[in-house]
């Protein structure tokens, strides 16, 4: 982090301001510029010395071109995580982006409030239906809210006749990625049960290649009939890349109909559950790195329980096209920069101090 | 004079009304091989089916003089072996230059209409190679290849362009007008 940093942005224009009611008319010639402006201090570390001056030398050697990040905000202020990707491509001029597959950090889930069902299966965007077994005609539904869950829906699934051997279990499954082995992940779901039947939380730790490493983590409950968060932890095996985690109702006492209800269903990387995340939230002013372009955002962006946001201001229009499904990072993204001056050079005074360093970057493409 | 369509009109509206408008100039050089696409604004630029790239180009100010038929100077960068060809190759005189002008949509970086602000041709050209390389092309207006005397001369195939068919003038001197060739006084003077 250099000593004095000043970001800022150049967008060449032309106006024309009337006399008398003083409105402006205003020209925009689309030279939109990111330009940052650093101070790095005097330095007498040797290998710092050397390695600030090599760098300035090899600036001039290549067009003065270097990657910089947003120093003053490497991480966003949202809680939006995950592997988000653009939403339809966006030609260079645009003012906004739509953004897909944001999770809400900590959590590792997409859409765990079922609040979003756009194909309307009765199923939420993100769930896969889990059906095993002998269970009779199975209903997935949109149902109301659980006491004390965020947003407005449930998930609700229904069997006619739910057997009561151990693989007769229906539920939703969620895949996903980004397992760290060896730390210790925790599930957490909300449930009512209108039945009496078993309720397992389980999940499949998945190799890069997609094999299965270890099954069976697992705990099994008796579904409560009134609402409960039940929550289950175990630890990432060796070679965990991915997740498969279920919830699913089993072993009616009797055979006949079951109907478990899920809401806020959180899965984290954490030793013991945390409050249910809700939607994913990207704040004004956080920074995105899309095809190796800095955007900011220019007002706070809310994302539905799917993930989604339809629409994302930015503060400088893109400037170059953005391609569907382009994806975005989040965490310390950086844009390509120019020194402005054709090249900057370092003084040293004696005892080898070197002394501060003043650059200007413009950003280029 | 040509009006701008519904969507651009819209934006000029805009504009006017105060909103921060995108306006961007394009010129188009029809090199006959390699036509150059070109925007001095900051991004690149989709209309008429191309992509119209940015920053590559810098142009003279359009100053209309008496006569209202300015001419352009276009800079262009001379720094790849393929700019400095383009420089160099001859073909690209006189091919046809146009700068267009629109406005862009903010919200989706699209440009419904430009309208053409000049248009004319490639006169001349002057490379400068060295630390900084540019490509010059100064161009002359239509207008003045339209006023330019275009001297006609009383021949067949100035005959035919005007008026095709018209073989009043299609004639060869040595077989049409052969030398007359008297007989000598001799011939008068022979005996009955």
């Amino acid at each position: 982090m250099p000593r004095a940093l000043s970001p800022s942005v150049q967008a060449p224009r032309s106006a024309w301001r009337s006399a008398y009611s003083t409105q402006r008319e205003t020209l925009s010639h689309l030279g939109h510029r990111l330009l940052i402006s650093m101070t790095l201090p005097p330095a007498i570390d040797r290998r710092l010395v050397a390695e600030r001056e090599a760098w300035l030398a090899s600036l001039a050697a290549s067009g003065d071109w270097v990657r910089l990040p947003a120093f003053h905000r490497p991480f966003p202020q949202g809680n939006a995580s995950g592997a988000l990707l653009v939403s339809g491509a966006v030609a260079a001029g645009a003012s906004a982006i739509a953004l897909t597959g944001a999770r809400p950090a900590p959590s590792l889930m997409l859409g765990g409030s079922f609040e979003v069902d756009t194909d309307a299966n009765g199923r939420a965007d993100h769930m896969q239906s889990y059906i095993t077994g002998s269970t009779g005609a199975v209903t997935y539904e949109i149902g109301p809210p659980l006491p004390g869950a965020t947003g407005l829906r449930s998930q609700r699934i229904t069997a006619a006749t739910l057997g009561t051997a151990s693989g007769d279990a229906i539920g939703v499954r969620q895949d996903m990625a980004g397992i760290i082995p060896g730390r210790p992940y925790t599930m957490a779901v909300s449930v009512l049960s209108a039945t009496a039947c078993g309720l397992r939380l389980y999940w499949d730790w998945m190799a890069a290649d997609g094999t299965t490493v270890l099954g069976n983590a697992q705990t099994t409950v008796t579904a409560p009939l009134s609402t409960a968060r039940l929550t289950h932890t175990a630890t990432a095996p060796v070679d965990a890349a991915s997740v498969r985690a279920y919830v699913w109702a089993q072993a009616n006492p009797v055979a006949g109909i079951a109907q478990i209800n899920l809401d806020d269903w959180q899965f984290e990387q954490a030793g013991a559950a945390t409050a249910f995340a809700g939607s994913p939230v990207l704040r004004a002013g956080d920074w995105l790195g899309i095809g190796g372009v800095l955007h900011q955002l220019a007002a706070d962006v809310q994302f539905t329980d799917a993930g989604t946001a339809a629409s994302c201001a930015l503060v400088l229009p893109a400037r170059k096209a953005i391609a569907n499904a382009a994806p975005v990072t989040l965490s310390r993204p950086t844009g390509t920069f120019q020194l402005v001056d054709d090249s900057a050079g370092v003084a040293y005074s004696p005892g080898l101090v070197q002394g501060e360093i003043a650059l200007s970057f413009v950003e280029v493409f | 004079m040509r009006t701008l369509n519904v969507s651009a009109q819209a934006l000029l509206d805009r504009a006017i009304a105060g909103e921060q408008i995108g306006l961007v100039q394009l010129i188009e050089v029809l090199h006959p091989t390699v036509p150059q696409r070109l925007t001095p604004a900051g991004i690149p630029i989709v209309y008429g089916g191309y992509t119209w790239l940015p920053d590559l180009v810098g142009a003279t100010v359009i100053s209309h003089d008496a006569a209202g038929l300015p001419g352009l100077e276009i800079v262009l960068p001379a720094v790849t072996d393929a700019q400095i060809a383009g420089g160099l190759d001859d073909a690209i005189d006189g091919a046809a230059v146009r700068v267009l002008e629109g406005l862009v949509d903010p919200a989706t970086g699209a440009v419904p209409d430009a309208l053409v602000l000049w248009s004319g041709t490639v006169e001349s050209r002057e490379i400068a190679d060295g630390p900084s390389g540019a490509v010059t092309l100064r161009c002359e207006h239509r207008g003045v290849r339209a006023m330019r005397r275009k001297p006609t001369r009383y021949t067949n195939t100035e005959q035919q362009r005007l008026y095709s068919g018209d073989t009043s003038l299609d004639v060869d001197p040595m077989t049409d007008a052969p030398p007359l060739v008297w007989p000598a006084a001799s011939y008068f003077r022979q005996p009955e």
